[in-house]
């Protein structure tokens, strides 16, 4: 009897261990290919017309995505604003809100809100090595917490777009030239001028006229740092002040206006000459500018580095979403990591970067920036722009307190509903300087 | 069940062991058919070939009554749509004074017009369940611009993104101005005026703008959207003024992405998805090769809501399964499903809808039935066999016991553990102590005759009888044999034919000769003569 036990036993503890071992053999895995993963992801590349991180999506989905058992589905493309208020709805299961997506990229100020200890630590999913290769400006951009929450995937800039065929026309009238846009001081210079010479048409359309005050604050010598107090604005800043004035003055006189949302949809309707604004927006800017009278004709963009102060530092905004992901199952977690690697391979990460008009992450990939061969003219032109800002800008983070941006969208708002209001008082002899003012204490109001 | 058994022919004769193997067997074959015959009873006894063309035809059904009602829904909206557009029209030209001729040329006059119609587009497309929805006015700004007959002023309205709590709304086509004074942004590839070929509906408009508008409904083929690589169809209507001038064709649009999230609809099979096609199935032709087959060339596809799919993008070839499925392939990947041609309820204009999944699905499920089967065969068969065995062991082997000790006639010292059989070893115990009793009576018997036999016979007598036997006659001695072989002297009469007085008389002369005087002794002797005989 003795005996019928151990040899049941002895069986028992051999079958377990050629479990335990066969199970043990070969790459451990969450992943299978016959039952696969979907992750769902929100992300902002393409919104209304294309989408070329759809076409990622496609491609990942049957390839690699397909042979190891994970599915990406886009369940969301918008603007990151968009997300950030959608996030916050999803976590607090607002009724209607969408559900929490697995993937979605957003902004560090976004992955704050959402709690660093909810998102995935991209640290423990790429390897020291792996790391080393991505621009450490772009790694610190999506530290929160020490934690890597957000990924760079790409990162944007801001750049200033031209209508080439009207600003040749203009040049030809004034002889203003490009070179003349190359500081702030010579670019309201220009916008007044074509406001004279286009009978009272906005030069420039900005979409982030408070990150332009920013970086010409920054460009005179002010420390990035001291323009920000409590989350918010140090409105005691002098130099913040002083900035804000110079585009403050050019706004009153319509010189220049705050986009209605995007710059590029100004600039095709031939109501601005220019616009200022994320270098993505290449993707949405059309190849011609249609006139009321159905007039249409080559828009032929030429893009440029954002202006500096004159005899100051060259700045430009590093700007762009990060990837994150939601900790949830230790199966998605292994998918999250797949789609991560596979999208941030530097030949894949410069052409989607390429296509997007986004700066690529890793330096393998900015090497070989310069010998793309690029769609078309306005995407080379971009690129070079990119690269002058590369070789001789500094670039600086944006700010990515909780709450910042919903109070600079609040005075987006403010602006654009009173701009219109401004420039017509300016007209009817209402004084520059009682209008900045205004401008200054709206400013010092706006409250998220 | 009895009499089912009693069909069932066992071969007589047959050892247990070999009887009881038998009669397992055709319970388990009858446990085996009964449970088949329950699940097929209950439907869940089916092929995997079977559900799924049940399963795609559910889906069909659904997606066909939901695409109809659907269509016939928007070809309702849009006869209102029509209607509400042209009173518009009508009265801004009164209102302006104008004539409709006097808009051509005029941005001013078309901006103003395109706005008073602006809110009217935008409500529809807001209540109507499409992503786009558009007036397409038969006039331009600028008829002197190159191509401008294929030019058209309007408004087209489309729909940002699918959420129902937010439906932002965006101008693809028409007046900045106006769109952004009823806070409509442009869209990112916005355009002034409509291309009427990329529009290919509002010539067909045109055509029907003389028939009652609830037969003037088209719905046109999917098209690339110009600017963007989404497709769309519309669905267009004639919008025509009181005094029956043509002022141009108003619709809705519905976008692939817009059909991928509101078509979608539950599915038993995670990869299942389903195809629309406006009627326009390439019949293919007979001169073999790739385009032998009929075949599905422009579609719109959308997945399930639960699973996950790969979407075809190319020409799908219409090849039949079998068993009601079509199998369709693109040359790579292989599909199985259905498909099936409808009519609108009103339109009555056809379309055709397919429900598949990609065929290493339906291979695989029918590999995992298989193996489902033969677990069950064989979680049956193992506890059956494993049952019979534990059943020789209780109940044969006793039984086998039992009668190995009846063999043996060991009834008393051991016992077989079976009442039966152990009540019989009593019974037989019992018998076999009554039969030994009367055999030792017997040969009691046997022995006190050998004795008496001995005594009667003298030696003497014997020789006289020996020597003697030769003299008798060949009568007497035939008589004598006769007697020797037990016959009675009747029996002696008939067989010799003699009366009973030359019996008795042939008695007198065996007697004498022979020195015997009676019968008991005659055979005492001739049974010790033929003794010796057979010793000798």
């Amino acid at each position: 009897m003795k005996k019928k036990l151990l040899l049941i036993i002895a069986t028992l503890a051999m079958i377990t261990t050629m479990t335990i071992w066969i199970s043990g053999c070969g790459e451990k895995t969450q992943l299978d290919p016959d039952k696969p993963v979907t992750l769902s992801l929100w992300h902002v590349y393409g919104e209304q017309a294309d989408s070329p991180m759809n076409r990622l999506v496609d491609e990942f989905n049957s390839t690699v995505g397909k042979e190891k058992g994970v599915v990406i589905s886009t369940t969301l493309m918008t603007n990151a604003s968009q997300i950030g208020e959608k996030l916050l709805d999803a976590k607090a299961e607002k009724p209607g809100a969408l559900d929490m997506p697995d993937l979605f990229f957003c902004h560090n100020s976004n992955a704050v809100e959402i709690g660093t200890e909810n998102l995935v630590d991209w640290e423990k999913d790429f390897t020291k090595d792996e790391l080393d290769d991505f621009l450490p400006d772009f790694l610190a951009d999506g530290m929160s917490d020490d934690t890597l929450t957000v990924l760079p995937v790409t990162k944007s800039t801001q750049l200033l777009f031209i209508n080439g065929t009207e600003f040749e026309r203009f040049s030809k009238a004034t002889k203003v030239s490009y070179d003349d846009l190359a500081t702030w001081d010579g670019f309201f210079d220009v916008a007044g001028k074509y406001y004279q010479w286009s009978s009272g048409k906005p030069f420039c359309a900005l979409d982030f006229i408070l990150r332009a005050t920013d970086l010409n604050a920054i460009s005179g010598g002010a420390s990035g740092d001291d323009l920000y107090k409590n989350d918010w604005y140090n409105f005691s800043n002098v130099a913040l002040k002083k900035s804000w004035m110079q585009f403050a003055n050019a706004l009153v006189r319509g010189h220049i206006v705050v986009s209605d949302l995007y710059s590029n949809t100004q600039v095709m309707t031939g109501e601005v000459a220019s616009g200022m604004g994320s270098s993505a927006s290449i993707l949405y800017y059309n190849d011609v500018v249609i006139y009321p009278d159905n007039t249409t004709e080559n828009m032929d963009l030429q893009v440029l580095p954002m202006p500096y102060a004159k005899g100051g530092e060259k700045v430009a905004t590093q700007a762009g979403v990060g990837l994150c992901a939601l900790k949830t199952t230790a199966a998605k977690e292994e998918a999250v990591s797949l789609f991560a690697h596979w999208l941030t391979e530097p030949a894949r990460n410069l052409d989607f970067a390429a296509e997007t008009g986004y700066m690529p992450v890793t330096y393998e990939a900015l090497k070989v920036v310069g010998d793309y061969n690029y769609k078309n003219d306005a995407y080379a032109r971009l690129f070079a722009a990119f690269e002058k800002v590369q070789d001789s800008y500094t670039l600086v983070r944006e700010p990515a307190f909780a709450g910042f941006y919903g109070k600079v969208g609040n005075f987006y708002t403010y602006l654009r509903e009173n701009q219109g209001n401004y420039a017509a008082r300016f007209k009817s002899g209402v004084s520059a300087k009682k209008l900045t003012d205004e401008t200054w204490n709206a400013f010092r109001k706006a409250r998220g | 069940m009895g009499k089912l058994f009693k069909r069932i022919h066992i071969p007589a004769g047959g050892s247990m062991k070999r009887k009881l193997f038998l009669y397992m067997l055709v319970l388990l074959i009858f446990i085996l058919l009964l449970l088949a015959s329950l699940l097929s009873l209950l439907g869940q006894f089916k092929t995997p070939k079977t559900s799924l063309l049940e399963a795609c035809d559910m889906q069909q059904a659904v997606l066909g009554k939901e695409i109809k009602t659907h269509r016939n829904s928007l070809a309702m909206m849009n006869v209102h749509f029509s209607e509400d557009l042209s009173l518009s029209i009508d009265s801004w030209l009164e209102k302006n004074n104008l004539d409709f001729s006097a808009l051509t040329d005029s941005p001013e006059r078309v901006e103003s017009l395109e706005g008073a119609i602006f809110e009217t587009v935008r409500q529809y497309l807001l209540q109507a369940e499409c992503s786009g929805a558009f007036m397409m006015l038969d006039t331009t700004v600028k008829s002197s611009a190159k191509d401008s007959e294929f030019s058209k002023s309007g408004i087209y309205l489309q729909v940002n993104g699918y959420e129902m709590s937010r439906r932002d709304v965006l101008c693809y086509r028409g007046s900045s101005t106006v769109s952004k004074a009823h806070t409509v942004m442009p869209h990112r590839k916005w355009r002034l005026e409509l291309r009427r070929k990329y529009f290919e509906a509002y010539d067909v408009a045109k055509e029907k703008m003389d028939q009652p508008l609830d037969k003037a409904c088209t719905f046109t083929d999917f098209m690339t959207m110009p600017g963007m690589s989404e497709r769309a169809m519309h669905i267009v209507i004639p919008v025509t003024g009181s005094d029956g001038t043509y002022y141009g064709a108003c619709g809705f649009e519905i976008s692939e992405s817009y059909f991928q999230q509101m078509f979608r609809q539950p599915a038993r099979y995670s990869r299942m998805f389903s195809l629309l096609s406006n009627g326009n199935i390439d019949a293919g032709n007979d001169t073999g090769g790739s385009d032998t087959h009929p075949a599905l060339q422009n579609y719109f596809a959308c997945g399930n809501t639960s699973g996950y799919y790969y979407l075809p993008k190319s020409k799908l070839s219409i090849i039949d399964y079998g068993k009601g499925l079509t199998l369709f392939t693109d040359g790579k990947e292989s599909y199985v499903g259905t498909i099936k041609t409808c009519e609108g309820y009103r339109t009555k204009e056809k379309f055709t809808t397919a429900v598949m999944l990609p065929k290493e699905d339906l291979t695989h499920e029918m590999a995992s039935t298989g193996l489902r089967v033969a677990i069950l065969i064989l979680l049956l068969t193992v506890p059956s066999i494993i049952c019979c065995l534990y059943f020789t062991n209780r109940f044969l082997k006793p039984l086998f016991y039992g009668i190995e000790l009846i063999q043996k006639g060991d009834f008393s010292t051991q016992r077989s553990n079976v009442l039966e059989i152990d009540d019989l070893m009593d019974f037989l115990s019992q018998k076999d102590g009554e039969t030994e009793k009367k055999i030792k009576g017997l040969e009691t018997k046997i022995g006190n005759l050998q004795r008496s036999r001995q005594v009667d016979i003298s030696e003497d007598d014997y020789q006289y009888f020996q020597s003697n036997f030769a003299t008798l006659t060949g009568k007497e001695k035939e008589v004598f044999m006769l007697y020797l072989d037990g016959k009675t002297s009747k029996q002696i009469q008939e067989i010799c034919s003699i009366s009973a007085n030359t019996l008795k008389y042939h008695n007198a002369n065996i007697y004498s000769k022979l020195g015997i005087n009676s019968r008991k002794q005659l055979l005492a002797y001739a049974s010790k003569m033929r003794d010796e005989k057979t010793r000798s």
